[in-house]
């Protein structure tokens, strides 16, 4: 048997990883336009200046590596797209450019550029933005705003807690779940409205974009987490609703663990990869520093994603290793 | 042990060419093969403690201190210890040396620095540099390669350190050797460990496109040097042919042939002396097999 070798994303026959990128791409469209029901065109913005900064930063490299400039294949614009989402509405536009520029120029193109990044470049410019700028990116406007965010600076929009900061805490404000699924509380741009990330998820899992496995195991560890250790009195579907739809954990679970690049190859290693994602969520969640350390535990896990990749394929067939010899 | 005992005896080569080996291996643990940016030996203090110039320096200085005696230490005596005990010998001596640092740090140099570095400059003592440099270079090479390369070590480890602990005093606390300098923004954020792993891949990174660079600059003058070369070989063959000609001209009687003879000759005194190359400076050859040969061999 001839086995070929390839970075990723390994695609099969008459894929391009340009249409990998097109169907995200294509996703974000809805999700920033409800966004800007609430909020205006600000969102919009912010997320246009995400994905502009990534790929003027993209063309930059790989024109000093004497490359063809790489933006065609759309990883560079999917990456800005990701990090703008995951701004507060009323970020300063300084925020995500700083985001997508060491998304880009630390993260992704000292590793090698397209399918060579070992670690998520929009979950590292997240982190890097909730480490140094954790006050201003955890302060998310009312949405029940009458009037749309102010285009030019949004310093004095008032601010209220976001769900994810309310268990933090310790509150225990109960939302109803029409305002879950349909975005209207305080948090992220992309990551509030809850039925349209669901059906974002289905579209990539049916165009294959996406693996199904590593959202579902994910998602299923954190609301086993939220049953077994509530963070608010009640029902334990109030507990779940409440943990899987506050902060950016949906968001999480369908774009940045989803990424091909660095997410496992095998079956089995991607439902141990969601699992353990999730276990590190929710383990962030109830000790970490911050309200919602998701962009963290993408980065431990992809970390570990080789590693289980491996482990799991040599579990799934040890008896065909030990006929033929460990010799891998 | 009598490894390598008899490499150890003074060899009959020039002096030349004595300084130019020590200075390959002084180059080699400097720069090219440089102890934190290639090799990635003592990082954690780097990492742990660089937030601050003069807890750089100070640094420097101790391992320094430290390095210097114990490689020459280890270099006199080192191959009669056996194999087990090498590493508790320069660990003590280390650990008894940086007693000494320690308290001068404290009375004489100052003590918010003594009491900031609080765990790092006891933790020199096992320091990766220690065992490569003392307990693995110094033991089977002459004390002057020993000294030159501890020497190398500690600049090396030094100029690393003092950069990025400027880098980041600058943007955490816009403060150089704690004098402010007067930038508007600052993060402080910059003092955690991770800032200090990306400035340090960075640098690597641009350390070794210097080197290609060098090295590129290398290999052309040395295809100008060969080609010189080979032009003059090729002009002194044609004045010999020539000349060859012109003797059995002569025989038969032509004169036509000794101005062609002088003429051939122009080219030959215009070209200019080739340059001579110095077969043992470090920038010549840059693949790792090559300094493997130069500088961790004994000189």
């Amino acid at each position: 048997m001839t086995l070929k070798t390839g970075n990723a994303p390994h695609l099969r026959q008459g894929e391009r990883s340009g249409m990998l990128s097109l169907d995200v791409l294509i996703v974000m469209i809805p999700l920033c336009i409800f966004s800007s029901f609430y909020y205006g065109l600000r969102p919009v913005l912010l997320v246009l200046t995400g994905i502009g900064t990534a790929l003027i930063c993209e063309t930059v490299c790989c024109l000093m590596m004497k490359r063809r400039p790489g933006i065609l294949d759309g990883t560079a614009a999917v990456t800005g797209g990701l990090v703008g989402l995951l701004m507060p509405p009323a970020a300063p536009y300084w925020m995500p450019v700083v985001a997508a520029a060491f998304a880009i120029l630390v993260a992704k193109m000292p590793f090698g550029g397209t399918g060579r990044n070992l670690f998520n470049p929009a979950a590292a410019g997240i982190a890097v933005v909730t480490l140094c700028f954790s006050g201003l990116f955890f302060l998310y406007p009312d949405p029940g705003l009458s009037a749309p965010l102010p285009l030019n600076t949004a310093a004095g929009v008032i601010t209220e807690a976001s769900p994810a900061a309310q268990l933090a805490g310790g509150g225990q404000t109960i939302y109803m779940w029409s305002t879950l699924l349909l975005g209207d509380f305080p948090g992220p741009i992309g990551a509030t409205a809850v039925a349209v990330l669901a059906a974002c998820a289905l579209y990539l899992f049916t165009r294959r974009t996406a693996s199904p496995l590593i959202t579902v195991s994910f998602l299923l560890v954190c609301a086993a987490s939220a049953v077994l250790f509530p963070r608010v009195s009640g029902v334990w579907q109030d507990s779940v609703m409440l943990e899987l739809c506050s902060g950016y954990l949906l968001f999480c679970g369908v774009f940045l663990l989803t990424d091909p690049v660095t997410a496992p190859r095998h079956w089995l290693g991607r439902i141990v990869y969601g699992a353990l994602a999730g276990v590190l969520v929710m383990a962030l969640r109830y000790s970490g520093r911050f309200e919602e350390g998701a962009c963290f535990a993408v980065l431990l896990v992809n970390a570990f994603s080789p590693l289980i990749d491996r482990f799991c394929w040599k579990l799934v067939n040890v008896r065909r290793l030990r006929r033929e010899g460990w010799g891998q | 042990m009598k490894t390598d005992r008899h490499t150890k005896t003074k060899s009959a080569k020039s002096g030349t060419h004595q300084f130019w080996k020590l200075t390959g291996i002084f180059m080699d643990t400097f720069l090219l093969r440089n102890i934190v940016l290639v090799q990635a030996i003592g990082l954690c203090p780097i990492i742990a403690v660089g937030v601050n110039l003069q807890y750089g320096v100070v640094l420097t200085l101790c391992t320094a201190a430290v390095l210097l005696p114990c490689s020459l230490c280890m270099s006199f005596f080192g191959d009669r210890l056996p194999d087990w005990l090498r590493a508790p010998t320069y660990t003590v001596g280390a650990s008894v040396l940086l007693i000494g640092a320690a308290a001068i740090v404290d009375r004489c140099i100052s003590n918010e620095v003594y009491a900031a570095l609080y765990l790092f400059l006891p933790l020199m003592a096992v320091n990766t540099i220690f065992t490569y440099r003392a307990g693995g270079f110094s033991v089977s090479n002459r004390p002057a390669a020993a000294l030159v390369d501890a020497l190398g070590s500690s600049l090396g480890f030094g100029i690393v350190i003092c950069v990025v602990s400027a880098l980041r005093e600058l943007a955490s606390f816009g403060t150089l050797w704690n004098i402010p300098v007067g930038l508007r923004w600052t993060l402080p954020e910059a003092a955690l460990p991770y800032a200090a792993f990306i400035i340090l891949g960075f640098m690597a990174a641009f350390l070794q496109w210097v080197k290609s660079v060098a090295g590129r600059m290398s290999a052309r003058r040395d295809s100008r040097v060969t080609s010189h070369k080979a032009a003059a070989l090729a002009a002194e063959a044609d004045k010999a042919d020539i000349a060859a000609e012109s003797e059995e001209a002569e025989a038969v009687g032509l004169t036509a042939e000794t101005e062609l003879s002088t003429e051939e000759g122009l080219p030959v005194e215009n070209d200019a002396p080739a340059p001579a190359r110095v077969e043992s400076f470090p920038f010549s050859q840059l693949s790792d097999d090559a300094l493997e040969q130069k500088g961790g061999s004994e000189a």
